[in-house]
């Protein structure tokens, strides 16, 4: 259950509500199987993300994601450039304290990209699974 | 927010989609022992007209303040819930829809985790519910008066289709002429209709109508002072022979169209009479110049490639030339840039008329000497048949000149805090929307003050604006839900970064004896001019800031829900 | 305003690693908008120190809290019973509301979180360039609103020192030098003359070689007047 090759990681995956949110519809309307254990939480553009929701998560999780517009087609100009800011910030925060920063990332789609949602999760979780269950998860 | 919370979670089989997938029996047993869940129920169908009338009852019944759906996430469902709750008597926005659908159901086949799965999903989505608030909707006072920047053609017709929409207008113009380049073109494509008439008969409506100011001799200096209001409510100050004075419009159309500079240098040649500009040409021949000496070359591209209006003009003379002087034309192209209404005609017109149409890869010399022009270029197409330098002689030698925005357009865009484009003319807000906005709400383009353009473009883009003005400022008290971030002004130190950070402008920063901060002030975000983004909500350094709907409670709630494996 | 730089997370892990229950408290005053040290910052550190002492295997349980701000007791007051909870506080504010903290509640240390680096202006969001250093007699009258204590590297008086080349200091290329700002600014306003009179001695006892100073003002004291 916690190790091994019967891991399955926990994914929290943040998803603005222009691109991400509606690729996870379009994937579900084309029936695509991706992993069990990952939770999709809407946000209404990428630059919400706050590195206090990416560290709140992985207190969690075992990896966290923020999914935005492509680069230079957001819908409020700058949030995907503010979202990747601040992954770079929490990737800071996690170096840190010595917990390894690839457990947060921004990947870029479209809202009609449902094949690109399922394959950047899938992806994802496949690095999850081999950096394994993260070690600053705080179980009280 | 009450202590008294009571939530409803309706369970939908969705025709068992869902249930064929999840066993509800045990979960909802689970989700009833959750302390704030007052009533637990299930269906196969919750968004039939039926049960939401039975749902509009429970809720009564019940006294529940606010409501889970458990089944799918789509907007017309959240649109028929969201209904059942303001039929209730509650405020819309107490509704939280888990989408067991999409992200429990359709996406896997069933396995043992389905039901935990979902049951965190619940569980997640009860403590969002727990948290949260009501939104309710304002009217904002608005001002209907439209501040237009330039008198060109594109301000004018801007002036006349504001006008025409039952706003008052306030037309200001640097010069002390209306009219802009309008005078100094010779032809228009696609219409007989003569430059100077038009000019005319655009003047003649704008100086007559009784809802339009002319200001002529008059700049705009400074809006709001050092913080910008927003859309319904900008203060506009105008300043005419070193007077200011404000004046209280709702939008600012720009409408300062673009400059031409000719620079004969970048193609190794000096002044000459015989070494002319387009839009030079364009004025020669509306004063009346006749063409005695008849060989004529043109160059386009080379460097000039990122507007089509420098092709489409070149074509459009050529053809005249040939037409009205029986002309020898030659056109040295690096490309033909014709993606526009009719413009693939006019240049096979052009081509059938007799003008020479020559491709040149880069590399073009042109010398004069003694009033003759001689272009030498190397041909890609005669290349591999007949290598070599072509030379060509003419009397004339007529060149693209650079296109620019306005004198001035530097200023005026951080007057009004707009950024400028790749091209440094003014940028448009986004591919996909209406290409005449700007980054902030209230602020609109015509024009060539964005991307030169032509004269029957302009009339379109005049009422596209006209009416999204109207759209917008639609009555003297807009109704406008209060979605936008609200700040705690406890927590708000005034420090600026929402300010600095809003792509649209949309924040203030307000005084007043309401704010309980030792600064008496606090950032306030404008209902119509904020797109709901929540950029400031996460940059603020004092957590100051709650974005409706997307409150850091009802995130962390949900974060809080979820369960940790070891 | 007073610009801090949260510590680096290993000094703070240090400061921490005997206890059990930790009080992290951001402040509403400076910290906040230099964003070293705010409600978001407290939030960030206070879930950085759990997770990491969960790595350990030490878990470290962390309460936060944000106040107006950490220099005036009364702030401090309203979160004593806070204090009594944890075993330590870990204070994000400057160095002087450390310190106060320190004062207000003495069975416990509060460590510092953060390291106060100098009274600047805010260029743009990020950046944050060091513009005074209460040296206690502004000289800015005679300069043109340029600090030559604060903003040249040597704090000289009466014009530039050998190794100002053009208009930048040699401590730094991305350093103006001060007297190269002062004399263009005076020549600006039409002052430059000014810079005839030769500005004598500072006196220092002003400024931090007089020792810790104190500021009392009699009319303004509570008692004063009766």
């Amino acid at each position: 259950m916690s190790t091994g090759a019967n891991f399955q990681p926990k994914i929290v995956v943040f998803a603005c509500e222009n691109s991400g949110w509606l690729a996870a519809g379009h994937a579900a309307e084309l029936s695509l199987s991706y992993p069990e254990k990952v939770n999709l939480i809407k946000l209404p553009c990428s630059g919400k993300i706050d590195v206090l929701y990416f560290m709140k998560a992985l207190e969690k999780a075992d990896g966290t994601m923020i999914l935005a517009c492509q680069k230079e087609n957001c819908k409020f100009l700058q949030g995907n450039i503010r979202a990747a800011q601040r992954v770079i910030q929490t990737r800071h925060t996690l170096k840190e304290i010595g917990i390894e920063e690839d457990r947060v990332g921004i990947f870029y789609l479209a809202a009609n990209m449902g094949h690109k949602f399922a394959e950047v999760v899938q992806n994802f979780y496949d690095k999850i699974r081999e950096l394994g269950p993260n070690p600053g998860k705080v179980i009280k | 927010m009450d202590d008294n919370i009571r939530v409803g979670v309706f369970f939908c089989g969705c025709g068992g989609s869902i249930t064929g997938k999840v066993d509800y029996e045990p979960i909802i047993a689970e989700i009833k022992k959750l302390p704030q869940v007052e009533y637990v129920r299930d269906s196969q169908n919750l968004c039939a007209h039926l049960e939401r009338e039975l749902i509009i009852k429970e809720i009564g019944q019940n006294r529940l303040n606010r409501m889970v759906i458990v089944g799918c996430g789509g907007s017309p469902e959240e649109g028929i819930f969201k209904d059942a709750l303001t039929k209730a008597g509650l405020n819309s926005h107490l509704l939280s829809m888990v989408n067991l659908l999409d992200e429990c159901c359709a996406v896997r086949k069933k396995t043992s985790l389905s039901s935990a799965k979902a049951l965190e999903m619940i569980r997640m989505g009860v403590a969002r519910a727990a948290n949260l608030e009501e939104v309710s909707f304002g009217e904002i006072p608005v001002n209907r008066t439209i501040l237009v920047i330039g008198s060109g053609l594109a301000g004018m017709e801007t002036a006349l289709a504001t006008a025409a929409r039952g706003f008052k207008v306030i037309l200001v113009e640097k010069e002390d002429k209306l009219g802009g380049r309008l005078a100094r073109i010779n032809s228009i494509i696609g219409t007989d209709r003569k430059p100077v008439e038009l000019l005319d008969e655009k003047v003649q409506a704008v100086t007559s109508n009784p809802a339009i100011v002319i200001m002529t001799g008059t700049k705009l200096v400074d809006i709001n002072g050092d913080v910008n209001g927003g859309i319904g409510n900008f203060t506009a100050w105008l300043a005419k022979d070193g007077t200011e004075t404000p004046v209280a419009v709702g939008a600012v159309v720009i409408a300062t169209g673009v400059q031409t500079i000719f620079c004969p240098v970048k193609y190794g040649l000096g002044i000459a009479d015989n070494i002319i500009g387009q839009m030079k040409l364009e004025r020669l021949l509306a004063d009346g110049k006749r063409f005695t000496r008849k060989r004529i070359s043109m160059v386009i591209g080379k460097g000039t490639e990122a507007f089509n209006l420098p092709f489409v003009l070149a074509i459009k003379n050529a053809l005249l030339l040939r037409r009205k002087f029986d002309a020898a034309v030659n056109v040295f192209y690096t490309n033909i840039k014709v993606g526009g209404d009719n413009w693939e005609k006019i240049y096979t017109e052009a081509r059938d008329s007799g003008a020479n149409f020559f491709k040149f890869d880069d590399s073009i010399e042109i010398t004069a000497n003694n009033g003759e022009i001689t272009v030498s270029y190397d041909d890609p197409f005669l290349r591999g048949k007949i290598p070599g330098y072509y030379k060509i002689t003419s009397d004339y030698i007529i060149l693209p000149e650079e296109l620019v925005p306005a004198e001035g357009t530097k200023e005026l865009a951080k007057i009004l805090r707009l950024e400028p484009g790749p091209t440094s003319f003014f940028s448009i807000d986004n591919a996909h929307i209406l290409p005449h906005m700007t980054s902030r709400d209230g602020i609109y383009l015509v024009g060539s003050c964005q991307s030169p353009g032509f004269v029957n473009e302009i009339e379109t883009a005049a009422r596209a604006v006209a009416d999204e003005i109207a759209c917008q400022l639609n009555a003297d008290r807009v109704s406008v839900e209060l979605t936008q971030p609200y700040v705690d002004a406890a927590k708000c130190v005034v420090c600026l970064t929402c300010y600095r950070c809003c792509p649209h402008g949309a924040i203030t920063i307000e005084h007043g004896e309401q704010f309980n901060n030792l600064y008496q002030s606090a950032a306030q975000m404008n209902p119509l001019a904020c797109r709901r983004c929540g950029i400031c909500a996460a940059e603020c350094p004092g957590k100051a800031i709650q974005l409706p709907d997307y409150t850091d409670n009802q995130i962390l709630a949900r974060l809080e829900a979820m369960e940790v494996q070891p | 305003m007073i610009i801090a730089e949260r510590k680096p997370i290993d000094e703070i892990l240090g400061f921490l690693v005997k206890y059990r229950k930790v009080l992290v408290l951001g402040c509403g005053g400076c910290v906040t908008v230099c964003l070293a040290g705010g409600e978001k910052e407290a939030g960030i550190l206070g879930s950085q120190l759990a997770m990491a002492s969960r790595k350990e295997g030490r878990p470290l349980e962390v309460v936060q809290k944000t106040v107006e701000r950490q220099c005036d007791f009364e702030y401090l007051a309203g979160i004593r019973h806070l204090v009594k909870e944890v075993d330590a506080v870990l204070s994000l504010a400057c160095g002087i509301g450390i310190q106060t903290c320190n004062e207000a509640f003495r069975d416990k240390m509060t460590w510092p979180g953060v390291n106060t680096r100098f009274l600047g202006v805010n260029l743009n969001v990020g950046e944050w360039a060091e513009r005074c250093q209460a040296c206690g007699q502004c000289v800015l009258d005679r300069t043109g609103g340029i600090c030559p204590v604060a903003r040249c590297s040597k704090s000289i008086f009466n014009g530039p020192c050998g190794g100002s080349q053009g208009g930048k200091c040699e401590v730094s290329p991305d350093t103006d030098c001060a007297w190269a700002l002062i004399y263009d600014r005076l020549t600006q306003l039409g002052e430059v003359d000014s810079l005839r009179d030769i500005m004598g001695i500072k006196d220092w006892s002003h400024s931090r070689d007089g020792g810790p100073r104190k500021l009392v003002r009699e009319d303004l004291e509570l008692e004063s007047g009766k």
